[in-house]
């Protein structure tokens, strides 16, 4: 009986270890095959990818994008397979196509900065324009790594996009970075479009303005390479040609604010009285006393600021300090607070309220907002950003050595 | 009656023993109400608007001022604060130490040799490439010499910022801070920066007094370096307001002298906050220094600025204020031990203020020691070029390796 059993389990076994050895052999051999298959898979990709390379380098687009569209429908996380497609889609003026595939690529490599604007750029042509903008500043802030010409074309259309937006002191930050010495009349262009204030594209503006926006915007490049005499000169052909022309007296008022800010005052009045709900004026004034320690006389202008435009931060952010200085706390602990709902990320409003909270003898919420001013301080220069985005160009400035509208 | 007495007598004792018993309780109240008093910002201090619409760097036109020699008639820190560094941060180019002791300085970047020589009184820049020479004579001398001092000129009409500075670390010249440490493209670069009408009237307002008035550059009426008016506001109305006062039978105000009827102003009657503006109308604030775009330790120079990023930085505790630890009359004292005791008036160990809970959360004690807090507590720093280490006035428990703290 019991040899029978021993006979019976050794039967068991033997046939155990051989079905596990087959299994093994079995399994050895499928892994080769997959290995093979695979080694073949990828000179086969290899080679589909030389052939794309080869009829893009010989300009034989369409042919290159179908092969580049194998390619990644291949292998779908093939970043490179569609920046490819992407560029050739813009280059072929296809640009919803670009823009779907490089889409695809944001969202492979989220932080391709080059992708972004390109994305931004396919956008812009295909006329969405909020898109673009949002993304043209995504792909900046990333960094197009050394693509020049992708980097210069990128931000001359985040330029243009800003003034359609209407956010024009941003617009000539950026701008400033386009300038070159030698003259470009497509960026001179875009500065009259800035000074003016002018929520145009090149391509939307009046025929009949064209004249007096490459007029300021030539007095303002000068000015921005700092040949002053020629600035000079054009604004004053320019006031001379459009003397009651809205817009004209705010921007030459801008151009004097660091030589002559009496003068720059006189202008933005004139401005006011040929424009009379013009905000940015209002805000120049304020602005402009605030830096003198006249907060008295500013605060008239702070006011109607407000009045005319409730959801302007510099407007809040300049009647509060006026209001703090002039010692009505309670109203300015207001009107920052309208601010900081407004603007709950900008430093300078966090900064005027504790201020303005620590006057009123609130101190437990001088203390919080002070906290909170220096949180968004550290955040702001970890990015290396600079303390302008919340204020106009003359906001209690006193060493910006260029002026801007 | 004599119940009446038994009934007193006890009376009396059971008060005096609830005294005895509840004595420390009373005395820790009141001793605490005093503190707190003591601590608290006086009302002073609390009221901000000053009656003068004055800040150093502007002035109304019209502004009387009286000159030093007149204060000196009754204020003994005209005796010291001409000697201050602020009382010398500007100096006529005749009048200039530094230039008369060194009569020769010389500099050499790229192609350019630049060379200050004296003359008498006066000193002249000269910068040349080897083919061509721009000479012009120094007009004003910036800076009292402790770190440097860099010269304004006029050339082609224009006013420049000397393109290398005086560095009293090297006794000598080097590119002036804030200008590109290389070459210049040009002669006329080389020169130095062209100074704008705003530059100009801000390094003039800061570093000399009356020499801006309603946003005018007027040098003509300028007085070298910050003197007594230069803080305090223009003195003739004030020494007019004080002869009046002195006049027998003059009807005088009640208590102590306001503002407005002593027609000066007296910063250091500001609160921390008041004084931080005040003071850093020229030392820089927070909204300057977030304007000029500088990051880093290039920022480290600007006081008002750093300390309202410390920690203990309280808008109306005047144990934080510019003068709680910098008396501007006097020359400044560069020995840490002297600022122990400034540091001591919060972050003390001692019974009081382990026992209001609160506030030795907020100002708790040095665990490692008690002298020569500002040494670990305010690190120094060089700033690049400028051959001299400056005091970080951000306070913080430093760390080894940590980096500058923006």
């Amino acid at each position: 009986m019991m040899s029978k059993a021993l006979k019976i389990l050794s039967f068991l076994l033997i046939g155990w270890f051989s079905m596990t050895g087959a299994a093994t052999v079995s399994a050895q051999g499928k892994a080769r095959r997959q290995s093979e298959k695979t080694a073949e898979r990828t000179a086969q990709f290899d080679q589909l990818v030389q052939r794309a390379a080869d009829a893009r380098q010989a300009d034989r687009l369409d042919e290159a994008i179908k092969l580049y569209q194998q390619a990644v429908k291949q292998r779908p996380a093939w970043a490179e397979g569609w920046w490819a497609l992407g560029a050739m889609f813009y280059e072929l003026d296809r640009y919803a196509e670009g823009a779907q595939s490089l889409q695809r690529l944001t969202m492979l490599e989220p932080k391709l900065g080059a992708a972004w604007a390109l994305l931004g750029m396919c956008e812009f042509r295909l006329g969405k324009y909020q898109a673009a903008l949002l993304h043209l500043q995504r792909g900046r802030s990333l960094g197009v790594g050394g693509n020049e010409e992708l980097s210069s074309v990128a931000l001359y259309h985040e330029v243009i996009l800003l003034n359609r937006f209407e956010q024009f002191e941003l617009a000539y930050k950026t701008l400033l970075m386009l300038v070159q010495p030698r003259e470009d009349q497509a960026i001179i262009e875009v500065f009259g479009l800035t000074m003016l204030r002018l929520p145009y594209l090149p391509v939307e503006t009046p025929p009949d303005k064209r004249e007096m926006v490459v007029k300021a915007g030539r007095a303002a490049y000068y000015g921005a390479i700092q040949q002053l005499e020629e600035s000079r000169r054009e604004y004053q052909e320019l006031l001379a040609a459009y003397p009651n022309a809205p817009g004209v007296h705010y921007a030459y008022g801008v151009s004097l604010l660091l030589e002559n800010s009496d003068g720059a005052l006189a202008e933005f009045r004139r401005e006011l009285e040929l424009s009379p709900r013009h905000v940015p004026a209002r805000l120049q004034i304020a602005f402009e006393y605030i830096k003198r320690n006249r907060h008295a006389e500013g605060l008239k202008y702070a006011e109607e600021a407000v009045q005319l435009d409730p959801d302007s931060i510099p407007a809040r952010n300049a009647l509060g300090r006026i209001l703090t200085e002039t010692g009505d706390y309670q109203r300015a602990v207001k009107e920052l607070e309208v601010g900081i709902t407004l603007a709950p990320e900008s430093p300078e409003m966090r900064f005027a309220l504790a201020r303005a909270y620590s006057r009123a003898g609130r101190k437990a919420e001088a203390d919080r907002a002070r906290a909170e001013f220096m949180r968004l301080d550290n955040l702001r220069r970890t990015r290396g950003e600079s303390g302008t985005s919340t204020l106009p160009a003359n906001a209690g400035k006193p060493e910006t050595k260029r002026p801007s509208p | 009656m004599n119940y009446n007495v038994q009934k007193w007598c006890k009376l009396i004792l059971v008060a005096l023993v609830l005294i005895a018993l509840c004595r420390p309780a009373v005395s820790y109240a009141w001793r605490n109400t005093w503190l707190s008093r003591q601590d608290a910002p006086s009302k002073a201090a609390q009221s901000f608007a000053p009656a003068l619409d004055w800040r150093p760097t502007h002035t109304s036109s019209g502004a009387r001022y009286a000159g030093n020699d007149a204060c000196a008639q009754c204020h003994t820190q005209t005796a010291t604060q001409p000697t201050t560094p602020m009382g010398i941060a500007l100096e006529n180019i005749a009048d200039s130490r530094i230039l008369s002791t060194h009569p020769r300085l010389t500099f050499k970047s790229g192609p350019y040799t630049y060379t200050i020589t004296r003359e008498g009184n006066r000193s002249i820049y000269s910068v040349t490439d080897g083919r061509d020479t721009i000479t012009t004579p120094l007009l004003y001398a910036f800076g009292q010499g402790k770190v440097g001092q860099t010269y304004v000129l006029e050339y082609e009409g224009k006013f420049y910022e000397s393109g290398v500075s005086f560095f009293n670390e090297i006794k000598g010249l080097d590119y002036t801070l804030g200008s590109p440490r290389q070459p210049a493209k040009t002669l006329k670069e080389a020169v130095g920066r062209l100074m704008d009408a705003a530059d100009t009237k801000e390094c003039f307002s800061c570093h000399s007094t009356a020499s801006v008035s309603d946003n005018k550059l007027q040098l003509d009426k300028l007085t070298p370096g910050v003197t007594c008016e230069g803080c305090h506001g223009p003195g003739a109305n004030h020494i007019a307001a004080m002869k009046a006062r002195r006049q027998p039978g003059a009807k005088t105000n009640t208590g102590a002298p306001s503002l407005n009827n002593t027609q000066i102003l007296n910063p250091g009657r500001f609160d921390t906050d008041g004084q931080s503006q005040f003071c850093g109308a020229c030392h820089r604030t927070w909204t300057h220094v977030s304007l000029m775009r500088l990051t880093g330790v290039a920022n480290v120079r600007f006081q008002p600025y750093r300390i309202f990023g410390s920690k203990c930085y309280d808008f109306d505790d005047k144990r934080i204020s510019c003068t709680a630890c910098h008396n501007p009359h006097e020359e400044l004292k560069h020995d840490a031990a002297f600022y122990d005791a400034k540091c001591l008036a919060c972050h003390q160990a001692d019974q009081k203020v382990k026992q209001t809970g609160a506030a030795a959360n907020k100002f708790p004690a040095c665990p490692v020691g008690k002298q020569n807090c500002a040494s670990c507590h305010m690190p120094k720093y060089e700033l690049p070029g400028s051959h001299y280490k400056f005091t970080d006035h951000r306070i913080r428990v430093t760390r080894p390796g940590e980096p500058y703290p923006n």
